[in-house]
């Protein structure tokens, strides 16, 4: 009798803990970042369509957005094929702004705001690397080169030398690898900051 | 002889019942953390996130709150409509050409936003006219 209830009881118990396990593992993998739910059947139809419109828009940065949330490998757009390159610039742009409206919000702030760093010329080669030829690249490319001559304040000599800049290669602006101690005397004197 | 049998027995279940409520609470541990990821990146929550930011700090913020919190859902239409006039402003602030910049933020005033959005998008056309006609 005991012995009856003790593996009846232990059955039980098994089956219970397994059921909560699987439970468990799968939520965890349906709510998880690498989730390919929101990339199937007809979520996934209904995303391509939004990344349209939005590009159509020129809400450049919210297609990314989308496209990089609801794709289980994130910036590689595996699962958007059609508009991987343009997303990929959209958001190798992204980092260039995103750092200028940080570096104008601090100086607007008075604080000590970081200029044109080494990291900045690294977004930005590898945003100019990228050889997509369409309208998005265009558009972007006019806007980097914008932020390079109008708020950083290099010239159009020092835009080109930088856009072919060899990898490994330091950055220079009047002889000088301080590229920020210039940029940011440049910008204040500008900004009258 | 079944006494000795019958300990072991008692042992098992002891053993069992042990076992099962420390798998019970590992299971509801991790629904509990699976819950608190979920409610924070949950629509509802983003709203009410993006929102009190603005309250607290004013519209500048949106666009910084949509890039980094993600909120690319159709929700965040308004919040996103001024997150493109701030964008303007930050191109005409630094661009020669203002006025292209001007009519985008003048169209978006013409949907009377209201609030904190009329009142800072109407601050961007007058610093952008302002430095249009001192740089002339």
């Amino acid at each position: 009798m005991l012995k009856h209830l003790t593996v009846r009881l232990g059955i039980v118990f098994l089956v219970i803990v397994l059921i909560s396990f699987g439970c468990v593992a799968f939520f965890q993998y349906r709510f998880s970042g690498k989730s390919s739910y929101e990339v199937s059947g007809a979520r996934l139809a209904q995303n391509k369509e939004t990344i349209a419109r939005y590009l159509d828009e020129g809400q450049y940065i919210r297609a990314y957005l989308l496209a990089s949330t609801t794709d289980p490998t994130g910036e590689h757009f595996q699962n958007y094929p059609e508009y991987a390159e343009e997303l990929y610039d959209i958001y190798n742009y992204s980092i260039v702004l995103i750092s200028v409206l940080q570096s104008m919000g601090s100086m607007d702030e008075g604080d000590n705001y970081a200029a044109f760093r080494d990291t900045d010329v690294i977004s930005i080669q590898i945003f100019y690397s990228s050889k997509t030829d369409s309208a998005v690249k265009e558009e972007l490319t006019r806007e980097v080169d914008g932020f390079l001559k109008n708020y950083y304040r290099l010239t159009e000599e020092e835009i080109e030398t930088l856009k072919t800049l060899e990898s490994g290669k330091q950055f220079t602006l009047e002889g000088s690898a301080d590229i920020e101690g210039v940029t940011k005397r440049r910008m204040e004197a500008y900004f009258e900051k | 002889m079944k006494n000795k049998s019958n300990a072991k027995y008692y042992v098992l279940i002891v053993a069992f019942t042990v076992l099962f409520f420390a798998c019970m609470a590992f299971c509801f541990g991790q629904f509990r953390e699976l819950a608190r990821n979920y409610r924070t990146r949950s629509l509802s929550y983003r709203l009410e996130a993006i929102e009190l930011d603005e309250s607290m700090f004013g519209p500048v913020h949106n666009f910084s709150s949509l890039y980094f919190d993600r909120d690319y859902e159709k929700e965040f239409d308004g919040y996103w409509d001024f997150a493109d006039v701030y964008l303007a402003y930050v191109r005409g602030r630094i661009s020669e050409e203002k006025e292209p910049y001007i009519e985008e933020i003048r169209v978006y005033l013409e949907s009377r936003p209201g609030g904190a959005r009329e009142k800072e998008a109407k601050k961007y056309i007058e610093e952008l006219e302002y430095s249009r006609y001192n740089k002339k």
